[in-house]
This record gives C-alpha cells, sequence and structure tokens, in this order.
C-alpha cells in the first residue's frame, strides 16, 4: 500500500495540514510547550514529549488534560517532566498541556490535537538472551525474548539480526527473521552457519525489532538494537599457532575457508592447501585465513592445509574431501537357514573416505523396531548384514541406513521370510546302490525348515555326458539330512549325481550345487541276444557262425562269453570275448544255430539261425549307388521271403582275412543304405543278398558298389598296334578293379603333335593349341583308331580312364607317322632333276665359251722345259740328277752371319727368311729397311747363279746371297679382308704350278668338279715330292700344320724364280701327273667309299 | 693375517660391529625409501619445518670425542628404542587414520620396524661384549597420542623417519669408532699379554 506515491503524497499533505492545526493553537508564550512527539511501544501507552521555547525551567509544572473523545470526560495529570505517560485511544486525542509555575500559576496553555497517524508504535529493545556457538559446524546459536506479552493481541514482529566480525566490525550478513507475538512472552531462537570457522576470529550478533500491527495507522518504526554479543574467537591467547577447521570433513565441491591462528610475535608467511599457496585475508591481529573453493576429492591420508608462521614455525590440518554415502543399492534380503536373515547390498558410489568417516550401516526392522549395526569391509563394495529371525514372524521391513559424516542415505525392503529361502549348498551328500537300476542319494542341509517343504532337483550325468534332472519334494526339517531314490537306471552304467534345493512352495533361489558324486550300477543280464550270421564253407563240412557285440546299453555289463549251439547237435560251444565268430563242423547236416550272450549276472535270450542255404540259379550282379558317406543298394521284393533279408558283405583290410558283416531287413524292405565305419573311399564292396524263406536262406542277388568313387588311381597301359602314314592304332588293357575306385565309364585319348623329351606335361597343363581329345565312353573299347595324321610326323598321344569320380592320371605315348612314299619321291626327284639340267648348261656354255676361259684363268705359260738353263726334271725330288737346276746337291752350309737382328722377329728365324719382296713391303709402309735381320742360313751358292739373270734380279738382293721366299710370307700380303672367307682357295689359286696339276686333278676325279672349282682349289703346287722333303729332308722346319695336306708350305726347298711358271699350253692335256700332293684328287683320295 | 691374531672376543665384537654396521646401513637404505613413500602418500613436503615436533630422538646432538664407547652405544640404544614405539605408533596412526587400505605401505614401515628392532637388540649384545651396563629405558615422549591431530601425526611419522635415517648414520660412524677403539684395545691388551 505504502508503495502507492500519490496516496504518500496524499498523507504527507494531510500530516502536514493536522501540523497546522496542532500549532494552530500556539500562545506564543516562552514557557508553552511545542512540539509534542507521542510513541508508544505496546500500543497501550504512549509517551508524550514536549519542549518549550524557554529553556529555562524553574519550577515549572505541567499539567496534562486528555480527552480522548466524547463524552469521556477530560483526565490531568501533572508532570514535573516534558513528558507525559497517557493512554493510546483510537482516533484522536486531545491534549491540554499547561505550564505552571512554583506557585501553581498557569503561565501558558497549549491544546495538542494528537490523531493516531502521529504516534509512533516502536517496540522495546530486544535482548538476546542467550548466544551460542558450535564450532565444529560454524554455527551460532541465538535466543532471545519476543516480549509478545506487552501486546494484547496477536502481531507480526520481524527481527533483525546483524553478525559482525573482524576488529572493524565488519558486518557479516544481516537477516530479518519474521515471527508472531502471541500476547505472551516467547524465546525465539535462531541460527547462523559461518563460512569460516568460528575460532579464527570472533563473532559479533545484535538484534531489533519491528512491529507490524495493521490495525495501527500510526508509524511503525525499527527498534533499537539490542546490546552486542560475541563469540570470541580462539585468536588470542593460542600457546601454539594453530590452523582451523581441525580435520574436517567436506563435500567434494565445498567451498572451504581455513584459518591461521599465531601468537603474538609472529607472522605468517605462506598458507597452503595441498602443495598449492593461497592468498591470505585478514582477520585479526593473530589470524588469517584462506578460502579454498570447489576442492576435489582427497586421497585417503586427506589433504593437508598449513601455514608457515615466521620466525619458525609450522601449523596444520587435514581435510578430507569426500562424498555423502549413496543409497544403497540392490537391497535383497534372504534366509539360509531360517535362523537369520542376510541382507545384502551395493554401496554405489564410493564416499573416498575411510575408517572414522567411512559409512557406517545400521539396519532397521519397523515390525519389531530392532536394529543391528552392520561391520562392513570397505575394501569390498558390497556387503551384508545378518538380522535375527524371529518366531511367529514372516514379514520384515527393513530399512538400510548409511550414514556417514557428510550425510545419509536410506533403501527400504519388504519381506517375507518364507518366500527368500536360500538353502545353504547340500552337505555330505552320498550315493549307494544295491540294484542295477535305482541309486540312493543322501544329503544335510543346515538350517530349520520346518515352517516350509523343499524341493530337491537331482542331477544325473552318464558317461556320454547326456544330463538329466529329476526333481523331488520332501518335507522340511530342521538341521536335518535328506534321501532320495532315483529309478531307471541303466545297468552297469555310471552316473554322476548332484543335487540342489530351494523352497518349494514360493522358489526364490537354488541352493549352490553339492558336490558331484560317481556311482556305477550293477550288472544284469544282457537285455537280447546278439545278431548272427553263419556261412558254410566251401566244401560244406563246417559252418562259421558269426555274431556282433551287443551295445553297452544292451549288454547290461561286461559280457564275458558267448554260448553257440547247433541243434539237434548236442554240442554246445563257449566262445570267449573278444571272438565274435566259430566254426563248427556240422557234417553236411544242417541244424538250427543258437547264440546266447553271457555276463556276470546272467545269459542273453538266445538268437537263432537255420544253417540251411536254398539253392539259387541265375544270380545277377548289380550295382550299387555310392552316396558319399555310405552305399545305397535296392532290390526287387520276393514274395517267397518271409523272415526278412539279410546283406552281407566282407570287408577286408591288407593281409587278414575279410571280416564278415551284415545288416538284416524286415520282409518288405526293398531297399537300403548301408553305412559303415569301415568303408573307405574308392574301394569295391560286395555284398550278398539273402532272402529268408520258411525253409532256409537264399542268395537272390549279388551287388557290388562303392561307398564313394574316385577317379582312376593308374592311367591304362596302352601301345600303338600300328602306323601308317596318317592313322595310328591304338591299343590298351584294362585298369585292375583295385586300381579304378570306381566303375569305370571310359578313357579319354588325347593326341597333339609332339616331339619327345619337348614336354612332360600334360596336355591340359601345357594348352596345347593342336590338341585333340576324343572320348571312349564304352568301358569295353579297347583300341582306337586315329586318322587324319601327317605322314612322318610325331604325335604325343594320352590316355587316361574315368569314373563319376573323374578323370584318372594319363599315360603318354610319342609315336611318328610313316612317310608318304610318293611325296618323297617328288622331293627327291626334282631337285635331281634340276641340278643335272643346270649342270648341262653349265657345260654348254663353258665349252662354247672355253677360249675366252682359257684366256682369263689359264693364259700360256712359257714352258720351262724349253729353256735351256731350266732344264729341269719333272720332279725336282725324285732326286733326278739331270735336273741341274733344281738339284739339291750335297751343300756346304756357309755361315751367314747375322748382322742385326730383332727379337720380334727371332720366332721365325729358323723357318722364315725374309724375302726381297717383303723387304720392299717394308720401304713402302715406311719402316726401315737396315732394320731387317740378317740372318746366318744355310744356302747352295752354285744355283744361285743362273738365278741371277732371272726378271727379278733388280731387287736389292746381294751378289752372295740367296733368298728363300717362304710362300706363306709372300702371299699373305696379298689377301684381301672381303676375300678373307675365300682365303684359302686364293690362296691355292695364286700360285700356278709349273706342272698340269688342274690336269692331272681332272683325270684322278671320277666326279670332277668343274674347271672354275679347280681353279679355285689348285692353290700352291710345290715343285718337289712332298712325300720326298718329309722323308729326305729331316731338318726341314716342321710346320703347326704338317700333318695336314699343305705340309709343304714352308718347305726349305727353295725356289729360284719367285714368278709362277705357267706351263705352256701344249702341256695343258699332259697325261703325266707326277705330284699328287694336296689338290682335290688327294682329298677324294683319302675318301675311296665316296 | 691380521684378524688370525685377534682373540675371540675381539673377533666377535668386530663381527657384530659388522653386522651392526650393515644393518644400520640396510636401515638408511630403507628408511629412504620409505620417506618418499611416506611424503607421497601423506601429501607433504619435504621442505616442511619440523622444528614443532618434539619427542623425537635427535642425532645431531652435539656430541664431542669425550664420549666413551659405552655413552656412545648407550645412546644410539636408547633412540633405537625410542624409535621402535614411534615406528609402532606411525605405523598405528597409518593404520587406523591415515591409510587404512594401503597394506604395503603398512609392511613398509613394519620391515623398518623389524630392522630397528634387530639392530637394537644388536647394540645391546655389543654392549653386553664390552662389558658395558644396559642403559635405562627412557619413556616415550610426553605427548599424548590421542590428542594429536592427523597433521600432526603427519609431521611426527616424518619426523621419526627423518631422524631414524639421521640416526643409522650417526650409529655407522659411532660403531665405526667403537671398532676402531677395540682393534686399538685389543691390541695393546694383547700386547700386554705377551709382557705378561
Amino acid at each position: 500500500m505504502w508503495d502507492n506515491p500519490s496516496l504518500r503524497c496524499v498523507l504527507a499533505i494531510a500530516f502536514l495540514h493536522l501540523l497546522s492545526l496542532i500549532y494552530s493553537q500556539e500562545t506564543g508564550f516562552p514557557e508553552a510547550p511545542l512540539y509534542l512527539k507521542c510513541i508508544t511501544h505496546d500500543l497501550n501507552r504512549m509517551i508524550c514529549s514536549w519542549d518549550a521555547t524557554s529553556s529555562a525551567n524553574l519550577g515549572l509544572t505541567y499539567k496534562i488534560c486528555y480527552t480522548n473523545s466524547e463524552p469521556f470526560l477530560p483526565v490531568c495529570i501533572k508532570t514535573e517532566e516534558k513528558r507525559a505517560d497517557i493512554p493510546v485511544t483510537m482516533g484522536s486525542t486531545n491534549i491540554e498541556i499547561t505550564t505552571l509555575n512554583a506557585s501553581g500559576t498557569p503561565l501558558a496553555t497549549e491544546t495538542f490535537v494528537l490523531p493516531e497517524e502521529n504516534v509512533s508504535l516502536i517496540p522495546l529493545t530486544p535482548q538476546i538472551l542467550n548466544l551460542n556457538a558450535d564450532f565444529s559446524t560454524y554455527t551460532l546459536y541465538l535466543k532471545w525474548n519476543d516480549s509478545g506479552s506487552v501486546f494484547q493481541h496477536e502481531l507480526d514482529a520481524s527481527w533483525q539480526i546483524q553478525i559482525l566480525r573482524k576488529e572493524t566490525m565488519e558486518t557479516v550478513t544481516l537477516m530479518n527473521y519474521d515471527s508472531k507475538l502471541t500476547g505472551k512472552d516467547s524465546i525465539l531462537s535462531w541460527n547462523w552457519t559461518s563460512d569460516i570457522p568460528l575460532e579464527c576470529t570472533s563473532h559479533h550478533v545484535k538484534i531489533r525489532c519491528y512491529i507490524n500491527d495493521p490495525y495501527f495507522s500510526g508509524r511503525k518504526e525499527w527498534s533499537e538494537w539490542s546490546p552486542i554479543k560475541t563469540v570470541p574467537g580462539k585468536d588470542t591467547k593460542i600457546s601454539n599457532a594453530v590452523v582451523f577447521p581441525q580435520d574436517k570433513v567436506v563435500l567434494v565441491g565445498s567451498d572451504v575457508a581455513f584459518c591461521c591462528l599465531y601468537n603474538e610475535g609472529e607472522s605468517i608467511k605462506y598458507m597452503k592447501y595441498g602443495s598449492e599457496s593461497y592468498s591470505l585475508l585478514h582477520l585479526s591481529k593473530w589470524s588469517s585465513a584462506i578460502k579454498v573453493q570447489n576442492v576435489s576429492a582427497s586421497i585417503s591420508s586427506g589433504t593437508n592445509v598449513w601455514c608457515s608462521v615466521l620466525p619458525d614455525n609450522v601449523a596444520g590440518t587435514v581435510l578430507f574431501v569426500g562424498y555423502a554415502p549413496d543409497t544403497p543399492q540392490n537391497l535383497t534380503c534372504e534366509t539360509r537357514t531360517f535362523i537369520t536373515i542376510t541382507c545384502s547390498w551395493n554401496s554405489g558410489r564410493p564416499t573416498r573416505l575411510y575408517r572414522q568417516r567411512q559409512t557406517k550401516y545400521i539396519l532397521f526392522e519397523r515390525i519389531s523396531r530392532e536394529n543391528v549395526t552392520c561391520k562392513v569391509d570397505e575394501l569390498n563394495k558390497s556387503h551384508h548384514c545378518d538380522f535375527p529371525v524371529h518366531a511367529n514372524q514372516k514379514i520384515y521391513s527393513f530399512t538400510l541406513e548409511a550414514t556417514n559424516p557428510l550425510g545419509r542415505a536410506e533403501s527400504s525392503l519388504l519381506i517375507d521370510v518364507n518366500q527368500r529361502a536360500h538353502l545353504e549348498t547340500p552337505d555330505k551328500f552320498t550315493v549307494s546302490t544295491n540294484s542295477s537300476t535305482n541309486a540312493h542319494l543322501s544329503w544335510y542341509i543346515p538350517g530349520n525348515f520346518i515352517q516350509i517343504r523343499l524341493l530337491c532337483q537331482i542331477e544325473i550325468s552318464n558317461t556320454n555326458s547326456e544330463r538329466q534332472l529329476q526333481n523331488v519334494s520332501m518335507a522340511g526339517a530342521e538341521n536335518a539330512n535328506y534321501r532320495a531314490r532315483v529309478d531307471a537306471l541303466h545297468s552297469y552304467a555310471t552316473y554322476t549325481f548332484r543335487v540342489r534345493c530351494s523352497a518349494s512352495e514360493h522358489f526364490w533361489r537354488w541352493s549352490k550345487w553339492s558336490e558331484g558324486k560317481k556311482l556305477t550300477t550293477l550288472e544284469a543280464p544282457p537285455a537280447r541276444g546278439p545278431d548272427i550270421w553263419r556261412e558254410k564253407s566251401p566244401v560244406g563240412e563246417t559252418l562259421t557262425v558269426f555274431w556282433k557285440p551287443l551295445l553297452l546299453s544292451e549288454a547290461n555289463g561286461i559280457i564275458r562269453s558267448h554260448e553257440v549251439s547247433c541243434y539237434p547237435r548236442e554240442t554246445v560251444l563257449e566262445v570267449p570275448v573278444p571272438l565274435n565268430s566259430t566254426e563248427i563242423k556240422f557234417g553236411g547236416n544242417d541244424c538250427l544255430i543258437s547264440v546266447v550272450a553271457k555276463n556276470r549276472a546272467g545269459s542273453s535270450p538266445p538268437s537263432r539261425i537255420t544253417s540251411v542255404n536254398l539253392p539259387s540259379d541265375n544270380v545277377k550282379t548289380e550295382l550299387a549307388i555310392a552316396t558319399g558317406n555310405g552305399i545305397y543298394i535296392s532290390w526287387h521284393s520276393d514274395p517267397n521271403v518271409t523272415c526278412g533279408y539279410t546283406l552281407k558283405w566282407c570287408i577286408s583290410s591288407g593281409s587278414e582275412p575279410c571280416s564278415v558283416d551284415w545288416e538284416m531287413f524286415p520282409s518288405n524292405a526293398t531297399d537300403a543304405l548301408i553305412k559303415s565305419a569301415l568303408f573307405q573311399p574308392g574301394v569295391r564292396y560286395n555284398f550278398s543278398l539273402y532272402g529268408c524263406k520258411h525253409n532256409g536262406y537264399q542268395l537272390l542277388q549279388n551287388i557290388t558298389g562303392y561307398m564313394k568313387e574316385l577317379p582312376p588311381k593308374v592311367a591304362p597301359n596302352f601301345t600303338v598296334e600300328e602306323t601308317s602314314s596318317d592313322s595310328i592304332l591304338v591299343k590298351w588293357e584294362d585298369i585292375p578293379v583295385e586300381d579304378c575306385q570306381g566303375f569305370l565309364k571310359g578313357y579319354i585319348l588325347s593326341f597333339a603333335k609332339g616331339e619327345k623329351g619337348t614336354s612332360k606335361t600334360s596336355f591340359v597343363e601345357e594348352g596345347f593349341p593342336e590338341l585333340t581329345v576324343k572320348t571312349i565312353t564304352d568301358p569295353t573299347k579297347k583300341s582306337l583308331r586315329i586318322l587324319d595324321l601327317q605322314g612322318k610326323t610325331s604325335y604325343r598321344l594320352d590316355l587316361q580312364a574315368y569314373t563319376i569320380g573323374g578323370k584318372g592320371p594319363s599315360k603318354d605315348l610319342y609315336v611318328v607317322t610313316k612317310e608318304n612314299s610318293v611325296g618323297l619321291i617328288i622331293a627327291i626327284l626334282i631337285p635331281v632333276a634340276v641340278a643335272v639340267v643346270l649342270g648341262v648348261v653349265t657345260s654348254i656354255l663353258c665349252y662354247q665359251k672355253r677360249e675366252w676361259i682359257k684366256e682369263t684363268f689359264y693364259p700360256d705359260i712359257p714352258n720351262p722345259e724349253n729353256s735351256k738353263a731350266l732344264q729341269f726334271q719333272k720332279n725336282i725330288c725324285e732326286g733326278n740328277t739331270a735336273l741341274k737346276t733344281l738339284e739339291m746337291n750335297p751343300c756346304t752350309p756357309n755361315s751367314v752371319e747375322v748382322v742385326e737382328t730383332r727379337s720380334t722377329v727371332l720366332k721365325i728365324e729358323d723357318t722364315e727368311i725374309i724375302s726381297p719382296v717383303a723387304d720392299s713391303e717394308l720401304l713402302e709402309d715406311g719402316s726401315d729397311p737396315e732394320t731387317g735381320s740378317h740372318v746366318v742360313v744355310s744356302y747352295c751358292p752354285p744355283i744361285i747363279e743362273e738365278e741371277i739373270s732371272s726378271p727379278a734380279r733388280d731387287e736389292p738382293v746381294g751378289s752372295s746371297q740367296i733368298i728363300y721366299i717362304d710362300i706363306q710370307s709372300m702371299y699373305q700380303p696379298q689377301v684381301n679382308p672381303e676375300e678373307e672367307p675365300e682365303i684359302n682357295f686364293v690362296t691355292s689359286a695364286g700360285y700356278k704350278p709349273q706342272m698340269q696339276l688342274p690336269i692331272n686333278a681332272m683325270k684322278m676325279e671320277s666326279h670332277s668338279p668343274t674347271e672354275e672349282d679347280l681353279d679355285k682349289t689348285a692353290g700352291y703346287r710345290p715343285q718337289a715330292n712332298t712325300n720326298v722333303w718329309k722323308l729326305d729332308s729331316p731338318d726341314s722346319p716342321t710346320s703347326i700344320q704338317s700333318n695336314n695336306e699343305n705340309g709343304s708350305f714352308g718347305s726349305p726347298c727353295s725356289i729360284n724364280s719367285r714368278q709362277f711358271l705357267i706351263p705352256p699350253k701344249d702341256y695343258e692335256d699332259s697325261p703325266t701327273p707326277n705330284n699328287t700332293g694336296w689338290s682335290f684328287t688327294h682329298f677324294f683320295q683319302n675318301k675311296p667309299n665316296d | 693375517m691380521a684378524s688370525a691374531e685377534q682373540t675371540p672376543v675381539t673377533l666377535q665384537h668386530h663381527n657384530l660391529c659388522s653386522r651392526a654396521i650393515l644393518l644400520a646401513g640396510k636401515i638408511r637404505s630403507d628408511v629412504a625409501s620409505l620417506l618418499e613413500s611416506y611424503v607421497e602418500r601423506q601429501g607433504l613436503d619435504r621442505t616442511i619445518s619440523l622444528d614443532s615436533v618434539d619427542g623425537v630422538p635427535r642425532a645431531a646432538v652435539e656430541q664431542g670425542d669425550e664420549l666413551t664407547e659405552a655413552e656412545r652405544l648407550g645412546a644410539n640404544l636408547q633412540a633405537y628404542w625410542a624409535f621402535q614405539v614411534l615406528l609402532g605408533e606411525v605405523l598405528e596412526e597409518q593404520r587406523s587414520h591415515l591409510t587404512p587400505l594401503d597394506t604395503d605401505f603398512h609392511a613398509s614401515i613394519q620391515s623398518v620396524l623389524l630392522q630397528v628392532a634387530a639392530l637394537a637388540y644388536q647394540l645391546e649384545e655389543l654392549l653386553a661384549l664390552l662389558g658395558h651396563g644396559r642403559p635405562a629405558w627412557e619413556a616415550a615422549g610426553p605427548e599424548d597420542p590421542g590428542h594429536r591431530s592427523l597433521f600432526e601425526m603427519k609431521l611426527r611419522g616424518l619426523k621419526v623417519l627423518q631422524e631414524l635415517a639421521h640416526w643409522t648414520v650417526r650409529s655407522v660412524r659411532d660403531l665405526r669408532q667403537v671398532t676402531k677403539h677395540s682393534r686399538g684395545s685389543g691390541t695393546a691388551h694383547r700386547g700386554q699379554a705377551q709382557k705378561e
């Protein structure tokens, strides 16, 4: 209401008007009372005071007469003070104040009209009754009297409390506290928690009051402040420096203040929280503080706070920062023995507080009003606590309270103890039996279960890990043994038993399984007789009886033996295990065979079979179908078969005799899938199907088959029977059955051109482009003719067999087709004809051009025989003494002194003589002729005399010297590099002997080459018989080619002339070929067969 | 050869001294690592002033060469007796108040405590071997551990370990002096015996 400014303005105007009314009656005397002011503390009476113009107050008294309103008479009182206590009245009060002198004479009179609005309500100054401090919680507790009895009726009161701190009395807080005055005195209390420890410094408190009477229209004002009450700090009179708070526990994230108190004469150096220094707040002369905000969780030993005090002191405290306890989680209560109820829970978030500060749990049961203190291990997160079970109490209402210095939390749970039975693990578990089919079990469970029934579960496991559960319900007892019996067990079987229990009616939880106990039941007679079969020997004198061992479940124990008898014969054979067959000599008389299996407990029912074999004819052999894991066999139903079919087979392993196996089928069966662990892929098995007829067994059918067909193990052996120029006949052999590994479906013959040794891989691997594949789908076919081949061509043939399982390995063979004779003839004749034609043409041409050829290649050479100087014998080496020129007289070697020689030519000094030609060539090459070697050689001076007149005499040869011309040396420089491939021919063509060698050669060769060939091959012709040289000239140097036909080169036999001596034309056809040296003739003579 | 000439008593004394020196060295080594661990676990600063902590035997008490062998060994023995008690208190304070879950740390303190007890026993033997009387047992410090603040417990523990480390150094030195002195006296004694 007072917030309305217009209303306030109106009230102010009214107040001023009233004042004017009051003072309107002033008389103007100095003794006249002025400024009347009235206040009330209790709304019952008010104290009015006034002033006077005159300051002198000598003997003056005042007569106050007041009237509230008509028809009351005025009430007058006298007073010497300038104040009077008059009752508060509703509305306005007329007050007449008369100033009297000492004699009682009125001096002045003033009349005031005092409206209620001009009366101020100021409550009495409150008094603090009590101010207490809780230093541990930093809390101040304030108590005061509200003086409510002062007022006659209820009033709203407000209190203002001021907290001051420090020496400078700084206001820490100013709080308002509202209360109701009830007309009676009441003690009000208020508390305040400081942000710093109260020990840090003194705290001061004062209080004032405000009464809010809605019916009082006067001014309402705050009372005076009460006298200050102080809670002194500990910052004075301390014996040693100390830090507050001491060992406090606070919540993570709190703001904490610490103060360090020290003695007079000391000063604080720094203050640390943990390892960090904080800025100091000055609290008092001997107290400083730090404020740490948002503290984090401390380590288990707490966070240190300490201050270093000068000159040399330290004080500190430890702060533990953690969390309030979390609400206990997953509180569950159950009983194991019905003696105690165990409640367990999870503590939730760790508080990070330990030992004295750790969380404490109290389990309170509301119905019985009992509680238990729970001991918990602070290292574990899950805890439990036991509460005693009370007789006649089923329902329990639990409250679990968790408390620590930072707070508390709780969880509640209501349970029916009968529905929370979690039994202990069955103990002392025993298993026994005296039978082949049942067992007795016994176990002990601690606890009092009289009130409930138990449900126990027995687990029965056999050796095959088959698990069976059997439930047993039984009445509960107190700390008792419980028993159960298990039936329908197999004989002579080993079982493992376990047991666990729970409450039957209100299932809560199973107990843990007891330990397992093993038990083997006793033996019983075999449940049935074994499966049997028999086979007669080929002769028919003996009968072999076979039986199959019983399954463990059928044997009911360990089979010790089998008893075999042959009715009507009296003989009974006892066959011990592990034999599963026996032979009976029955002398050709059929009988009824009976086999009984026996164990310790007794004998099985007998299995019987007749020995009679009915004759069978026209027994066919069928093929079975391989299924991969078995052999599928089918047969036609025989109406005469009355007691089933028997399928018999024999599996052989290695060298041992095959083991007979069989299976029996009912009479209506027409097929069977035979499986056996002994079946192997790729192995052929033979089956015999017998039909059981009323008078015996009859062989109905033979079956052969594979469990799984594989590719043939080997390739068929094959050969080539016939070969022509365009075809091959291939034949192959059968593959042995054991190598087929399946039913043979045919062969694959592949062939392509190929030389032997060129490839070892198969056709498919090599990817032959001209590969031809022929598939023979008839496995009985054993040959194949391959047509359309090329003549005289090598072919590679591959042959492989295949089954359903795939293709087997291949075998290869190389064969060459025969040559095509017509083509061969054509191929020979054509070149021959061409050669003949060419020969004829060449001959004709040569004949027509013979003159030109002669002139070109064989110009006339003067006949040295016509020269007198050269009266040669035809063969100088034949020792004809008539030939003077070349006569090899015994010559007396003269010494030729070698003037100078080069080391480089020493090599040739024995074989080569420096020729003038060579010298001249050297000269032409610019070489120094003086460096030529002067070799001392033997020579025959007499012969030289005739040679001097030769055309070569202009050469610089000394008269006393004879020049031996090395034929090789002479001709070598004339050979051009381009002509090098023909060097032999050129060499041989260079020198033309003075004899008619070409003619001789023509005559000696039966199919001599043409003349051109002769020219080429007719090389050097020594003018001596090389044979003679070899025989007669042992001193002659031997060429490295001395063994060949050109061994005459380098002969020491000298020739005077260095010119070719071409025989005259007249001698061309001379029939005197004396020299057969190295010519073609000689060459062909070495090949007489040619 | 020299040791072979010593009397059995001297030899035993020498061996005892050697073992005590070795043990003191071992304690010093263990206390050094324990101090590191202690400071870390208590969140303390090694530079903190411990002058205000009293009731712990001070190794740095002024001592001159005027101390006799018996006084020297007796001071050592009294100190280790005190340390036995102090270490027990420290261990209990750690278990009960400061590091209740840190069993490894407790085992380390326990180990040092046992070694201190062993060293005290060896010193007792040594005193007896040298023919000196056993010093009087002095009661523990005046402070009532029940009124000790946790921070004071931490400081006290640190002080105990620091002073124990100092004492081991002093003990090694004292024991070496005792050994040296006994060698000299042994030699003199042997010389006298030879004269007689």
